[in-house]
């Protein structure tokens, strides 16, 4: 069933649909009675590809079963969209299944009769004569056919019909859009708002429901997995109106169908809407467009993604280095990552693919490079050749621009966020490749070549790339295998390729699997294995999946920003660091997330608090496993952090600055500098505050997860309780019997070594606290549990009544009063402008140190100190850590600044898709990402985990019009929305929220709304 | 010596400083494999057009006595440096010729008219066994914004600098602060043997500062690189051949 030779298909059209939204009589079958055996056949064979199928039609579902008699058994689904879009039928093996039917009260029915009477006596008060309405369930229709005029219509078209009606109706003074209009004010008037009046040519119906219905019913189901807008072919027989007035197909194309590819196969004599394409040629033209498909089926096309400008982020096509284009494009699934390096090799490129926790000497250790595909050379030159490529080089070895070269000399790709891809969309080469969100171990890449113009082959295909010190294991049936070998842990992958010719268009299709261990033979089974379970479910099906996954994750995390097109480049930019935070961590067993996570190796992949700290809160908020799994991480090293605290002198657990697989301090002590002056780094020694960190974590994560039993004799309580331990053992008490903490690092680093860092004491001291609880709660030592809260009272936090402000740390307000505006905008690394001692001499900060007190401990700062640290820190503060600016926007909106927090937001959204730092291309700024959603949530929307509700206190910039987010809140799938005048929460399942300063609301499994009341908007 | 070998010539006047530029032109020609030659000249016109004879590749000439201070370029060397479309390698006063060229101070501002003729001109020149250092001092334009752990930050910015600026480099520093007195600290520490300029060949004015000013102070013997020589605007830098490496070494003077 090939295409009919010589059919061109328009642009649009070229292309591998993942749904089809259909008409059906007209469209599909030429009418209800005619054989429809040839449009089973297409249907049958695209829904065993994998296709999704809504027929609609105004018909009953069993009628139109009967005359289709499709018995499809997937993977596609089909739905009969039947009865005018009142109900949905499923279709399946064993025949059809009721989904969903619209189901009429009798109220409205009632109301839809009174309706169509008034309609009736509307349209004879203007002079229009028509019969009495015919009823039927949920519908009523107005035949504007006359008797009379009945039997010269007879076997007429619309078009005919629409004619005769039309200069009737204009005789009277009307068209059949105002007489449509006069029917749907009918409708309002008999209390029936919601009614639909669609036409055709000879009558009006109204009813509850219509097309709209059937489609919106396809868009959100479709849309749960990951299929939308290009993705979708809408086809119908007219789509156009009739005479100004929606016909009943054309109602198919609802919003939520935006960007659908649509097209009508009837004859559309007023027209069709933009951006429907007019074919023509009714149902054999549609058995041609589904041939198409067949074939791009069998021929293992390349997948297609939904261009949504609110979802697809451009990868390449900037002034910016390879590297950092590699970094935007990275895939991972929280357990593996692969960086967006390209196809073919590319000097200056850094193809990496990252397992989490697999660790070497140096850092994380790359593994084997699944992604490389190398073609054999072509006849002549390929379309979409790199200029300067010659005839006879291989086209999918292109030669590539030179080391430093800007990504825009690489092919433009686009990240999908929605569905998390990565595709290639040519000329030349196109491809899309995922790692699947559903399958740790599995990745798969499809790519093709076209050969056309050429008229050679392109193929594949090298065996899989080595990283360095790896090692090819040969093939095994088919498959490749290769594994690391410069670690004791090793990293096998295993793939296994395809190459499909078909009309002179080569694609290879591979798919990965990877697993781990030191054991060579056995871990190398591992992978094969896997690969073995994989490749037998075929790529369009592991893609399926990963599509869903997708969708499922962002139905717990979606970010929503109105306002105008700079809220919309605010919402991509939140979009793109929720998608990394939430391919982050893997949501089962342990996961060490880096800095940069698996997206690049800078900072060897150590674990520092910025993923306690920054990524943990969200993923709390967002992918509450994820977030236990990277508490797993800090339990698991609990045994090394005391050893790290004996080795010290300490009780209880210290956890290193920088930590990787063993959980021992690997933060380098020293480092060479210019000319082999040796640098020495003190970070490792005392920025001591990321033992408090970890326990803030894990009680953070119980706060938002609900999940109690984590700490209360769970596995988290020794977080809290060898934290407390260290800090109680660290702590020395003077002899006016205040405590200090001599010796520490805060957040701050351009100030080294300090005494009573104000936040580091105020986290040890919540630290005591609730280890104390937990000491308490469960039947430790009292003695230990009350002298650790007399010490936590004792301990000095720097507030200075008179000022109104922390000190940094002691001696702080001694220092040069000096603010980074006097030398440069901020952000800068002032300490590179001005010199590491000069810095330290004066009260300039790197990023917000006494603020992370407020951020962090909200409820444990003086109350009423926000605003006034803010005002002292904020013109002392360079951000010259891509950690700072985040935080000082949430701060700034909690403080009622939203505006100016706006500023720092947008700065830290765009910190690695615009690389400000410079360092983008050693991965992507992951705590950052964390922050821009802290951001969001507990600054711009100032939600907050109170004992016995969410709170909410919204502080919206004035470019933003409306702020909603999806989490979870204690086992809730909930949603908050807010606007300038009021907030908005739905949940699914009851939930207590207080708005501002007013009441706790209930929200018991339906929205709840309040009103923003003046003065609640903001901390006070 | 085969046919595509060219000369280094030393440009001598009189016995003012001969030895100097006689050894570092043998040095230079010794490093870049190229023969070397004295030439006398009593002006910059002769100078100029034994420079721009086929084969020549360079010319070493000393910069005089009277060459200290903010204006270190005399007239005859001042036309001879602006006027000369390939590398003039000046020899300041009392600057020992190096006995051997290991290792080359290249400092790059980070544009593409700063880089170009060290990359298509100088480096070609040098076998792999020299030592490229790059020295970058920040710019407003290239200063950092952030530095999340400095030293490890910086390393990856000189990773980059050199990846887009002059990717044979073996080593780079960055720093803060007046280039000039930068170069002229790196050059006397030691283990530098030559630095390399490029210059828009224009000296009046406030142009050409740092030139200027590194004549005036270098202990090492400096390679002025014509930018107008260079290739074609807009175009990247072609590595030289046979230069294989990792990356670049990166140093910085900054605490994590």
């Amino acid at each position: 069933m090939d295409a009919r030779p010589g059919t061109r298909l328009d642009a649009r059209l070229d292309a591998r649909f993942e749904a089809l939204v259909l008409g059906w009589a007209g469209t599909l079958v030429p009418d209800g009675r005619a054989d429809a055996s040839a449009a089973r056949a297409r249907l049958e064979g695209l829904l065993a590809g994998g296709v999704h199928v809504f027929v609609v039609t105004d018909d009953a579902a069993g009628r139109v079963d009967r005359q289709l008699r499709a018995r499809p058994r997937g993977p596609g689904r089909l739905f009969l969209c039947a009865e005018g879009g009142s109900e949905v039928v499923e279709v399946g093996h064993d025949g059809p299944v009721l989904v969903r039917r619209r189901t009429v009260s009798p109220e409205e029915e009632r109301r839809l009769a009174r309706a169509a009477a008034l309609a009736v006596d509307g349209l004879r008060a203007t002079g229009i004569e028509v019969g009495p309405a015919a009823g039927r369930p949920g519908r009523r229709t107005i035949d504007l056919v006359l008797a009379e005029e009945r039997a010269g219509l007879e076997g007429a078209g619309p078009s005919e019909v629409l004619a005769v009606v039309g200069a009737r109706l204009r005789r009277s003074g009307l068209d059949l859009r105002q007489v449509a209009a006069l029917v749907a004010a009918a409708a309002r008037r008999a209390d029936l708002p919601e009614a639909r009046v669609v036409a055709d040519a000879g009558r009006l119906e109204l009813g509850m429901t219509d097309a709209s219905d059937a489609a919106s019913y396809a868009a959100t189901w479709l849309a749960e997995r990951g299929v939308t807008g290009s993705l979708v072919l809408v086809a119908g027989q007219k789509l156009g109106p009739h005479d100004g007035v929606a016909g009943t197909e054309g109602r198919m194309l609802v919003e939520a169908l935006a960007r659908c590819r649509a097209v009508s196969v009837g004859a559309e004599p007023d027209g069709v809407p933009a951006g429907v394409d007019h074919l023509g040629g009714g149902p054999d033209r549609l058995l041609e467009l589904l041939d198409d498909q067949l074939d791009r089926r069998r021929a293992r096309r390349v997948p297609e993604v939904d261009p949504d400008p609110r979802w697809v982020v451009p990868v390449g096509a900037d002034d910016l280095s390879i590297g950092v284009a590699e970094s935007i494009g990275v895939l991972a699934n929280g357990w593996a990552a692969t960086r967006g390096s390209t196809e073919e090799r590319t000097p200056g490129s850094s193809p990496q693919f990252l397992v989490s926790g697999v660790y070497g000497r140096h850092g994380l250790v790359p593994g084997p490079i699944w992604t490389e595909l190398v073609a054999e050379e072509p006849a002549g030159q390929r379309p979409g050749q790199p200029a300067g490529q010659r005839p006879g080089q291989p086209a999918w070895q292109p030669a590539g621009p030179g080391p430093g070269t800007r990504a825009g000399a690489l092919p433009v790709r686009v990240l999908d966020l929605r569905t998390g891809t990565l595709y290639r969309p040519g000329p030349g080469i196109r491809s899309l490749r995922f790692v699947s969100a559903l399958r740790p171990h599995t990745m798969a890449l499809r790519a093709e070549a076209d050969g056309r113009e050429a008229g050679g082959s392109a193929g594949p295909v090298d065996p899989l790339a080595l990283g360095d010190g790896g090692a090819s294991l040969g093939s095994h049936d088919g498959s490749w295998e290769a594994r690391t070998s410069s670690s004791e842990r090793r990293i096998h992958v295993a793939a296994r390729d395809r190459t499909t010719d078909r009309r002179k268009v080569t694609t290879v299709e591979r798919i990965a699997a990877w697993s781990t261990g030191t054991q060579d033979a056995a871990d190398g089974r591992c992978a094969l294995d896997h690969l073995g379970v994989v490749d037998r479910m075929g790529y369009d099906a592991l893609l399926a999946e990963h599509r869903q996954e997708w969708a499922r994750r962002w139905g717990d995390a979606e970010v929503v920003i109105e306002g105008g097109p700079e809220a919309a480049a605010d919402e991509l930019a939140s979009r793109f660091a929720v998608f990394n935070l939430l391919a982050a961590a893997a949501d089962a067993g342990e996961s060490a997330v880096g800095a940069r996570g698996l997206t690049g190796t800078a900072y060897a992949g150590h674990v520092f608090w910025d993923a306690d700290v920054f990524v943990l809160p969200a993923l709390a908020a967002i992918r509450p496993a994820a977030a236990r799994s990277m508490l797993e991480y800090r339990i698991r090293r609990l045994p090394a952090a005391r050893r790290e605290a004996r080795a010290r002198g300490r009780a209880g657990a210290r956890f290193p600055w920088e930590s990787a697989a063993e959980g021992r301090d690997v933060t380098p002590r020293v480092v060479r500098g210019p000319r082999g002056r040796h640098i020495p780094i003190l970070t490792g020694l005392h920025e001591e505050h990321i033992v408090a960190d970890v326990a803030w974590a894990a009680a953070h994560y119980a706060a938002w997860s609900g999940d109690r039993a984590f700490l209360a004799g769970g596995p988290g309580e020794p977080l809290l309780v060898e934290t407390a331990r260290y800090w109680a053992s660290r702590a020395r008490v003077d002899p006016a019997g205040r405590a200090h903490l001599y010796g520490a690092m805060g957040p701050d680093e351009y100030h080294e070594v300090v005494d009573d860092n104000a936040f580091t004491n105020a986290m040890a001291r919540w630290n005591l606290r609730v280890g104390a609880a937990a000491l308490r709660r469960h039947g430790g030592v009292a003695d230990e549990a009350a002298r650790w809260e007399q010490l936590a009272s004792a301990l000095v936090d720097g507030w200075d009544p008179t000022l109104g402000v922390y000190e940094q740390f002691a001696g702080y307000f001694g220092l040069e009063d000096v603010r980074v505006a006097d030398f440069a905008e901020p952000p800068v690394a002032i300490d590179v402008l001005l010199g590491h001692d000069r810095v330290a001499r004066s009260q300039l900060i790197k990023q917000a140190d006494v603020l992370m007190l407020h951020h962090l401990l909200p409820t444990q700062a003086v109350a009423g100190s926000l605003g006034a640290c803010l005002a002292y820190y904020e013109p002392r503060t360079a951000h010259g850590s891509s950690l700072s600016p985040a935080v000082s926007a949430a701060l700034l909106a909690r403080a009622g600044r939203p505006d100016e927090g706006l500023a720092l937001f947008r700065l830290a959204s765009r910190l690695d898709l615009d690389d400000v730092t410079g360092t983008t291309a050693g991965g992507l700024h992951l705590a950052t990402m964390g922050g821009v959603w802290q951001a969001l949530a507990f600054g711009f929307l100032g939600l907050r985990a109170e004992d016995h509700w969410l709170a909410v206190r919204p502080s919206l910039p004035h470019q933003w019009s409306r702020l909603s987010l999806r989490l979870r809140f204690r086992g809730r799938a909930v949603r908050v929305a807010a606007t300038a005048r009021e907030v908005t929460v739905d949940c699914d399942g009851p939930l207590a929220v207080r708005v501002g300063d007013g009441e706790v609301l209930a929200c018991a499994g339906r929205g709840v709304r309040a009103p923003i009341v003046e003065g609640g908007r903001h901390e006070r | 010596m085969s046919a595509d070998v060219g000369v280094i010539l030393a440009a001598v006047r009189d016995e003012q400083g001969t030895g100097a530029v006689v050894g570092t032109a043998r040095s230079l020609g010794v490093a870049t494999g190229h023969a070397w030659g004295v030439v006398r000249t009593a002006s910059a016109g002769a100078a100029l057009r034994a420079l721009h004879r086929p084969g020549v590749v360079a010319l070493v000439v000393a910069t005089g006595p009277a060459s200290t201070g903010t204006a270190p370029l005399g007239l005859r060397i001042r036309t001879l440096v602006e006027r000369a479309r390939k590398p003039v390698v000046l020899v300041p006063p009392g600057v020992d010729p190096p006995d051997a060229i290991r290792r080359v101070l290249l400092p790059l501002e980070g544009t593409p008219d700063s880089s170009r003729p060290v990359v298509d001109e100088l480096v070609p020149l040098l076998p792999p066994t020299v030592r490229l250092q790059v020295l970058h001092v920040f710019t407003p334009a290239t200063l950092p914004r952030m530095l999340d752990r400095p030293v490890r930050d910086l390393e990856m910015l000189g990773r980059a600098f050199t990846a887009r600026h002059c990717p044979p480099a073996h080593e780079v520093e960055l720093h803060h602060g007046s280039v000039a007195a930068r170069v002229v600290e790196i050059a006397s520490t030691g283990g530098v043997d030559l630095v390399a300029l490029s210059w828009s060949q224009v000296s009046s004015g406030e142009r050409a500062r740092v030139v200027r000013s590194v004549l005036a102070s270098s202990p090492v013997p400096v390679v002025l690189l014509p930018v107008a020589r260079a290739g074609a605007g807009g175009e990247r830098p072609k590595g030289p051949t046979g230069r294989h490496r990792s990356g670049p070494m990166v140093t910085t003077a900054r605490r994590s």
